[in-house]
């Protein structure tokens, strides 16, 4: 009777989470799966089954793999970018001299404002007449450089170098963060051993922030598969498609001003389907904890 | 004690306070309006109803929001919704037809107009226009204000320089040259959203060259009417201003309103768009901005109508459910008598697609539009872009293509009419016939 109590004591407590989590988060889910089987427009309760079709039609559709891609093309530029570049300025950070102190006061500037406003600051960057990037670069010389947002060749790479201006903030944070947690005395002990720079790098730092790196490499794929805001302002998914991504294709086809409801939420599930495997392969790839190895 | 029980009971309150609540306050309005809140604000709606309500005392509620379909689509699905509305751009209303949510205004058109006994509310609006509401022969649409699409050139700058606005493309060519000598670009589009380009170079000339039937064709989807040799050649047109740099570098990266800023400061000197340019851009025009509408150049020797224009409705609509239609009605028929019509007019600076009482003053950037309006004796549109919008976005997309030098104007048109065929045998798009 008393463990009983117990269980149904500690019962009462979970409750509130799981039915939240079931009521919000689980249900929408298992609704979205069973839209996905309809075509509905959305704007009735008028809905007929048609099993699979929507996505035998999107295994057709051409724009629809064009999306992924894109979506794909955007996940290793900017993983990668995040990875190098946040770690590198992490260590930036670390020093003492004064290019540390004012990175360290403004490097999470970026990450604060509204993604709405990068998009549009970002617009105005690389505006063909007015933009401050493409003037600069004028200036230097460059004569022929491309429309950046209005060049088919240009317009996703300008959507990532965006991307990754807004988010980086957010993974030198966590780089700084993984930096400091890697203790004094074993660099000590390496600095003692005559282990420097890059060395010191490769054998010390980079295994022992292993944690963190997993985390900043799923957090921005995520991120980055769910782009929405920046493409949807920056260049609308084009010039013809060329930086359309899944979401931007989702919202084109279910609402702007279209109601192939049943289709986009297909495309929604699928969406989720692809943000499910690539973290799933990421935590696998990133899993083992490297000094459990050498124990 | 039942430590447990404790927890249970708290946990299940706090749920049902969190389900509770949401009931409605009492007194609910006689009739309900919700509309899209864009330029023209929804003050002079507001007036409206004070002035029906102080006639009939019913009371009114009006809504209004910049994106206001988002809130309307899922009121349609419950069956929730307003006694009028006109739900905006957003807002998939060939769909709500389909499904049966909007009811049909025939009979209401067929009795008399506000405040008469007899004669038919039907006469208070432009046929040509009305027709763009129907569906199977019935009315779910009413037009009240209209838009027509065109070009817009800065009159300033003509004048400035002596330049006459150009009447056929060869004219335009000619005025291209003197423009560019002038370090100015003859012309910038709305280059992310295509249809701006589609519809004020490639369509109005493969009309103007092609003519009335040949467009019939196209918007009813016939089998080789998207390739045929008027819309290669209104494609090569556009090639022909590309290849002779009479663009303004970087138009195809801008958004409508980027765009429309570098014509206002003179960095281009024509730019294709409707007549709600000028109120969609006033806050922004710099000082001293002179600027009048244009009908796109024609293509000399040309079987179109040299006064055709594009025109597009901002419909409004009673929805099937609304609890008190005939009241949403009555006060729509207030509200396009030509004496409300009139105070729109001069209020909002827009054509209507209804009767306007006589003496009204037009803005003197809608003087223009309004005589090409009035003049016009083919007035076409573009609605499939709402009915086949798989297709026009195809379109779209060959169009940024075409500008960009990516496709030659005869892959563009094959490229349409591969998407019109797609469309054509796509059995779950609802298809359109128009006579």
């Amino acid at each position: 009777m008393r463990r009983r109590g117990r269980i149904a004591f500690a019962l009462a407590f979970i409750a509130p989470a799981v039915l939240l989590y079931a009521g919000l988060v689980l249900w929408p889910l298992l609704r979205a799966f069973a839209l996905s089987l309809y075509h509905t427009r959305g704007l009735s309760t008028k809905k007929e089954f048609v099993g699979l079709q929507n996505y035998t039609d999107l295994a057709k559709d051409e724009i629809f793999r064009t999306a992924v891609t894109n979506n794909l093309k955007l996940l290793v530029v900017v993983v990668v970018a995040v990875t190098v570049l946040g770690l590198l300025l992490a260590h930036v950070t670390e020093g003492k001299g004064p290019v540390a102190k004012v990175l360290r006061s403004v490097y999470l500037f970026p990450h604060v404002i509204s993604i709405v406003v990068v998009g549009i600051l970002w617009q105005f960057l690389l505006h063909p007449s007015i933009g401050i990037v493409t003037a600069t670069f004028d200036r230097l010389g460059w004569k022929d450089q491309p429309t950046w947002l209005g060049d088919p060749s240009t317009s996703l790479l300008s959507v990532a170098v965006a991307f990754v201006w807004y988010g980086i903030g957010f993974y030198i944070m966590l780089f700084s963060a993984a930096l400091k947690g890697v203790p004094g005395d074993v660099f000590e002990a390496a600095e003692l051993d005559g282990t420097r720079g890059l060395h010191r790098f490769w054998t010390i730092t980079w295994p022992l922030i292993w944690s963190i790196r997993r985390v900043v490499v799923v957090h921005a794929a995520i991120a980055t598969l769910n782009t929405f805001a920046l493409v949807r302002l920056m260049t609308n998914g084009g010039p013809f498609r060329a930086s359309e991504v899944t979401l931007t294709y989702l919202y084109e086809q279910g609402f702007q001003p279209n109601s192939f409801y049943g289709y986009a939420t297909a495309i929604a599930v699928l969406n989720f389907l692809l943000v499910m495997g690539v973290s799933s392969v990421i935590l696998a790839a990133f899993r083992r904890d490297p000094q459990a190895v050498r124990r | 004690m039942n430590r447990w029980y404790v927890a249970v009971v708290s946990t299940l309150a706090l749920a049902l306070v969190g389900c509770g609540g949401g009931s409605k306050g009492a007194s609910a309005p006689d009739v309900e309006v919700v509309s899209f809140q864009g330029g023209y604000g929804i003050d002079q709606f507001e007036q409206s109803a004070k002035e029906w309500s102080e006639k009939t005392g019913k009371t009114v509620a009006i809504t209004g929001n910049p994106r206001v379909w988002e809130q309307l689509k899922p009121r349609f699905v419950k069956g929730d919704v307003p006694d009028l509305t006109w739900p905006g751009w957003g807002m998939d209303t060939w769909g709500l037809i389909y499904d049966g949510q909007l009811l049909d205004l025939n009979p209401a058109l067929d009795s008399p107009p506000y405040g008469a006994t007899e004669g038919k509310w039907r006469d208070s609006f432009d046929p040509q226009l009305l027709a763009l509401g129907q569906y199977e022969g019935k009315q779910y649409m009413l037009p009240y204000h209209v838009n027509i699409n065109g070009w817009w050139y800065n009159k300033k700058l003509f004048d400035q320089n002596g330049w006459k606005v150009p009447t056929t493309f060869d004219e335009l060519l000619a005025l291209n040259d003197q423009i560019k000598a002038k370090g100015i670009a003859p012309l910038t589009f709305q280059g992310q959203y295509p249809y701006y380009m589609l519809y004020g170079f490639v369509y109005s000339w493969a009309i103007a060259d092609g003519g009335n039937d040949m467009w019939k064709a196209c918007v009813n989807l016939e089998p080789g009417a998207w390739n045929n040799p008027h819309i290669v050649k209104a494609a090569q047109m556009v090639a022909t201003l590309r290849d002779r740099g009479d663009f303004l570098k970087g138009s195809l990266g801008l958004d409508h309103t980027t765009s429309q800023l570098e014509f206002l400061k003179g960095n281009a000197a024509m730019i294709p768009c409707g007549t709600w340019l000028y109120s969609e851009m006033e806050n922004v025009m710099p000082e001293g901005t002179e600027i009048e509408f244009m009908l796109p150049p024609f293509v000399a020797g040309g079987a179109g109508d040299p006064s055709a224009v594009m025109v597009s409705i901002e419909p409004w609509m009673v929805p099937a459910k609304a609890k008190h239609p005939q009241d949403g009605i009555d006060l729509y028929k207030y509200m396009t008598t030509p004496e409300k019509a009139k105070e729109f007019v001069e209020a909002k600076g827009t054509l209507m697609a209804i009767k306007v009482a006589d003496g009204v003053k037009y803005p003197p950037h809608l003087v223009r539009p309004a005589q090409i309006f009035e003049n016009s004796t083919y007035k076409w549109q573009a609605e499939f872009r709402s009915w086949y919008p798989r297709f026009s976005k195809a379109a779209e997309d060959a169009m940024a293509a075409l500008i960009d030098g990516k496709m030659a104007p005869q892959q563009f048109a094959d490229a349409l009419e591969k998407a019109a065929d797609a469309t054509r045998n796509d059995p779950q798009v609802v298809k359109h016939k128009v006579e």
